[in-house]
């Protein structure tokens, strides 16, 4: 059996997303609400529970965990200089061929740190997840700055 | 290395499009086709150089799927990519992301054959991806550098024979 796929189907699509924004917390505070909004406090924007790993390590994989040997393979750590650099490759969410750069940057600033997301992805990315991505990863900057601010104030 | 070395590179695609890129090294080096193989795993580990030629040593994990990386020491470093094929001492083959700090596929195969007391080596780097201009045209100048670096250190070892 085939499916027919649309001419958009069959292009290569890119995709770019940056965004940086202030966050009122230490960078190394920042760094850990990354790793932690990244890892076993990610929720999808639904409020969905959506825990990952991160073996943060070069090469290290980021995967959702299923038990039992089941799971999905997000990417591979490409560069990581704790607290001011995270950048991961692989395929993310794409179940089909595509390769996603993402680099989370810190930079400490007088009033908290500067954080800046840059998500570059390249494939056969369907519209309808291209369209949807800025949405979600707004959600997930904010909530970024939710855990780091949340920390930041509980340490007081 | 008594034969030229042939090069191609794709002409560059407009910033911010997806461009490929096809770096083709090869060289005949005077020593056995094992010490140009360990010769070439020295160069992509402890004996690394940087673009401006300082010091940059990698690991590679020699095996399928291992590791080729840029440790800088508690688990902070680069990755570069994994070994997709390796038949020591043949051939070896990395595909990730190198040093591109963007989307990008890349391949490198690293091919040696024994001409009777010489080896030729064959480096292809084939690559697609948002490819920096600048990346686009470095690399075959770094490519060159890895080639001649191989070389030497096969000169070296043969001498210690």
């Amino acid at each position: 059996m085939s499916t027919q796929m649309t001419d958009q189907e069959r292009e290569v699509q890119t995709f770019d997303f940056n965004k940086g924004l202030l966050i009122a917390a230490p960078i190394e505070i920042t760094w850990e609400a990354i790793l932690a909004e990244i890892g076993p406090e990610c929720v999808m924007p639904d409020g969905t529970p959506l825990p990952l790993k991160l073996e943060a390590w070069p090469g290290g994989r980021w995967y959702r965990d299923l038990g039992n040997g089941a799971g999905h393979f997000w990417g591979h750590v490409q560069v990581i200089k704790p607290p001011k650099l995270l950048e991961i490759c692989g395929p993310m969410a794409m179940s089909y061929p595509a390769v996603n750069h993402i680099q989370y940057r810190l930079t400490a600033e007088d009033k908290g740190t500067h954080l800046k997301l840059n998500h570059r992805a390249i494939g056969l990315i369907p519209a309808e997840h291209r369209d949807g991505m800025p949405e979600g990863l707004e959600f997930w900057l904010g909530r970024i700055r939710e855990l780091a601010e949340g920390k930041a104030r509980g340490k007081k | 290395m008594n034969k030229p070395a042939p090069e191609t590179i794709q002409p560059l695609a407009p910033e911010g499009a997806i461009q490929t890129l096809t770096v083709v090294k090869q060289t005949s080096i005077d020593a056995s086709i094992e010490i140009v193989w360990e010769s070439m795993l020295e160069e992509m580990g402890p004996a690394g150089l940087s673009a401006n030629e300082k010091p940059m040593p990698m690991k590679l994990e020699a095996w399928p799927g291992g590791r080729w990386f840029r440790d800088l020491g508690e688990r902070e470093g680069h990755l570069w990519g994994h070994v997709q094929v390796i038949k020591p001492p043949k051939l070896l083959e990395i595909c990730g992301p190198l040093f591109m700090s963007y989307p990008g596929v890349n391949h490198v195969q690293y091919r040696l054959t024994a001409e009777g007391n010489s080896t030729w080596l064959k480096l292809t780097h084939r690559g697609f991806g948002l490819i920096d201009p600048d990346h686009a045209k470095g690399v075959n100048t770094g490519w060159e550098k890895v080639v001649q670096s191989i070389a030497k250190i096969a000169e070296r070892r043969k001498a210690r024979l």
